[in-house]
């Protein structure tokens, strides 16, 4: 029979077949409403019109050899059936998966190129099943994956994604986040360590005037080592020795400073610089706490202390504001014998 | 191609997406081609991870360093579940990442009830359709909030920092359909209202010590509702109008009954526990399939009325609910109806008895429905032989020589 007749003859006969092409050159038909079920056919036959003759048969992608286009119509011919149950289907899926871990793969691959999503979840699964008992090592095995990590790549793993230009982008720019929120953290810290200082103070002066230098004594180490164990721990909670609305106003506006100096900071390591600043300035001064319960100084002078202290934390802030960004050299604060105060600070500070 | 590195990537993620979480980030150990893969995921689930006091949480660092850097355009699931070793501000990060990458489904379980764990932007999300929150803290409610998109809410012991917040977020959802609200036990609110127009399927369980004053439900679009009020201080309960209301799941103290049971009369399905009965002109129009729990000494009187009020009642289930134990003295007194109620006459085609006693006053319940259940097609009586110690075989025979 010659193909003009066989086109003839076609519409009459009860199947209408589509012919097919495979990438190494063998055709094959398959009933139409078998063909149809896959996307990528259904898309050929109706868009281009191709599939209804040899002459014109539907080149399928390379990934479709001829063993793995007959598996996928078997699949087809069974699902395209309108009144199946889903536990039919299912008990059927079940046994069709039941292959080699190879031919899984080549049949995930080409019913992929195919379209056929109901096939490639179901690949899918199975290739999922197979991974999920597996040790590394034997996952690498089975699919024949090459080992090709350095030692250092598996141990930390994200190293490399800074090959992405945007990756690198958004990872900076996290690092630069998370730098921020600690230092805002490192601040409140900071700050409140020294609001208690300046209670502290306020305390021991009355212990000074109403009580026994033994009971101060102990009492002040025990609150230097509590200062001390915040200072390492870095927390700002748990500190209730000053009134807690004090605390909260004097946070509020300190950080509310302390954003301003994120915000106008051109590189974050001056930031941090005036931080560890902040510490050297605030240990000096428990030392100063032990001079001055030893040398009994009179209610005038704590005064003076008082104010000094209060002075130099807003100083600190408002300079912080205006002269962030320059160099700055670490200031101390200590105090001589008899109650003077004396200040070292670099040539920006900017105070007095 | 016959290897499974020769598939493209769309197809290892997928099969990636059918492993578990921590197993799909372990491929990216295999070989060069994996070692990104996982971060194309769809789904992240971080659930549960309980950290060891004095451990290291590498869990929190893992989230930390991976999040942000997750490659998946739109993050679809997103459910994180630690331990409370760490401090909340690292949810606000990572909710505000699942955020910006159009998070639908937001689940995250954490103890705490000092600091916030939401950032602004979770509470002006567009993308989030379903919410489940467990054992937090939640402090207020942002004045420009919505929420357009959720359809599914649930807070499971999350304590409210004042009583007012919970509506305050239920009023921020226009299209929430599934609210499940489970009361954190030593949090106690006075009063609470919930009210939602859109409301389809709500279910509160009120813990028993609170002390309650009471609380309103206004949810007129409502078709199920599952009522666990276990409190014992009188407290009242405004139940608003639910006139679509089709199934019902009550477990109310006295004080409560016969107001919810007034809310509850259009329901075709209804399952109920009480330690009482409620008082008479209540009428179920339309209950069709009745399930009462046989725990109480009352519950007999409860079935009675229930019998009663009930005139196209179709399927009859007796049982003791779960949560019951062993505590259970079983239906003791039964007021032998002097009216045959109607159900059993024209309606009752299917009952249902588990957990079966044989005693006579159970006995002669069974009996009864049985002899006067005109068009009863299927009955069955599961007995609770180790219970009693009395034989299947025994019930059985007495049921059967029973005129």
């Amino acid at each position: 029979m010659s193909e003009g007749e066989m086109a003839i003859i076609k519409p009459e006969m009860m199947k209408s077949y589509i012919w097919l092409e495979t990438a190494d050159g063998s055709i094959q038909q398959v009933e139409q409403e078998v063909a149809m079920y896959c996307p990528m056919i259904c898309q050929e036959v109706l868009q281009k019109g191709v599939g209804s003759s040899k002459n014109y048969a539907i080149s399928l992608p390379q990934r479709v050899n001829p063993a793995m286009l007959s598996l996928i119509f078997d699949y087809c011919r069974f699902h395209h059936v309108p009144g199946r149950s889903n536990k039919e289907r299912k008990i059927y899926d079940e046994k069709f998966i039941r292959m080699d871990t190879k031919r899984l793969c080549e049949l995930t691959s080409a019913a992929d190129s195919l379209q056929l999503k109901p096939l490639v979840d179901l690949t899918s699964r199975a290739l999922a099943r197979i991974i999920e008992g597996k040790t590394p090592e034997e996952i690498r095995e089975i699919f024949h994956l090459p080992d090709d990590l350095t030692e250092e790549e598996k141990l930390e793993p994200l190293k490399n994604t800074m090959d992405d230009p945007r990756i690198r982008l958004l990872n900076r720019l996290y690092a630069k986040k998370r730098k921020e929120l600690k230092e805002r953290e490192k601040l409140k810290s900071v700050e409140v360590e020294e609001h208690v200082d300046e209670r502290s103070v306020d305390d021991l002066l009355s212990f000074i005037n109403g009580r026994d230098h033994k009971v101060v004594k102990t009492s002040k180490s025990k609150k230097k080592n509590k200062k001390r164990k915040e200072q390492k721990n870095g927390t700002s909670m748990g500190i209730c020795e000053t009134s807690e609305k004090d605390l909260k106003h004097n946070l509020h506006s300190k950080s509310r400073n302390a954003e301003n100096v994120d915000k106008t900071a051109s590189s974050l390591g001056d930031v941090s610089n005036l931080l560890s600043m902040e510490d050297d300035i605030f240990t000096p001064k428990t030392e100063f706490e032990d001079g001055y319960i030893d040398d009994e100084i009179d209610p005038a002078l704590k005064e003076m202390l008082d104010r000094e202290v209060e002075d130099f934390a807003r100083r600190l802030n408002s300079s912080w504001v205006l002269s962030i960004g320059q160099e700055r050299q670490p200031v101390h604060f200590s105090i001589n014998g008899n109650g003077a105060t004396r200040r070292l600070t670099g040539p920006a500070a900017g105070h007095k | 191609m016959d290897r499974i590195n020769g598939l493209p990537d769309e197809v290892l993620v997928k099969i990636l997406t059918f492993l578990p979480t921590k197993k799909a980030v372990s491929t990216s150990i295999l070989s060069k081609r994996w070692e990104f893969l996982w971060m194309w995921l769809p789904r992240l689930d971080y659930f549960i991870y309980i950290t060891k006091l004095g451990t290291k949480p590498v869990i929190r660092e893992f989230i930390e360093k991976t999040l942000p850097l997750h490659r998946a355009p739109v993050l679809e699931c997103l459910r994180i579940g630690l331990s409370p070793t760490f401090e909340p501000k690292d949810f606000i990060r990572w909710i505000d990442i699942a955020v910006s990458r159009h998070v639908r489904e937001l689940e995250i379980s954490y103890v705490t009830k000092y600091g916030n764990l939401f950032p602004s932007s979770f509470f002006t999300c567009k993308s989030l359709v379903v919410l489940k929150l467990r054992l937090l803290v939640l402090r207020d409610v942002p004045s420009m909030a919505s929420l357009p998109s959720l359809k599914t809410l649930l807070l499971q012991k999350v304590y409210f920092v004042n009583e007012e917040l919970l509506q305050e977020l239920l009023s921020i959802c226009p299209v929430l359909e599934d609210l499940s609200v489970e009361c954190a036990e030593d949090e106690d609110m006075d009063e609470f209202t919930i009210s939602v127009p859109s409301l389809q399927r709500l279910s509160l369980s009120i813990p028993y010590d609170w002390f309650l004053e009471g609380f309103e439900i206004d949810t007129p679009s409502l078709t199920y509702l599952k009522l666990h009020d276990w409190n014992e201080w009188d407290h009242y309960s405004l139940i608003k109008n639910m006139p679509k209301l089709r199934e019902a799941y009550v477990i109310v103290k006295p004080f409560l009954l016969n107001s919810v049971i007034n809310s509850i009369t259009s329901v075709k399905r209804l399952t109920i526990c009480s330690e009482d009965v409620y008082c008479d002109g209540f009428v179920f129009n339309q209950l069709e399939h009745l399930k009462l729990c046989g725990c109480q000494e009352e519950s007999s009187n409860l079935l009675g009325q229930f019998l009663k009020d009930s005139p196209k009642l179709r399927v009859l289930d007796i049982s003791v609910e779960g949560f019951h134990g062993d505590n259970c003295d079983g239906m003791v007194c039964w007021n032998q109806p002097s009216l045959v109620p109607e159900c059993l006459l024209s309606s009752l085609q299917i009952f249902n008895w588990s957990q079966y006693s044989g005693r006579p006053q159970e006995r002669d319940i069974a009996v009864y429905i049985l002899k006067n259940a005109r068009h009863l097609k299927k009955a069955t009586i599961l007995a609770d032989t180790d219970e009693h110690g009395v034989s299947n075989l025994q019930m059985i025979k007495e049921l059967t020589l029973s005129p």
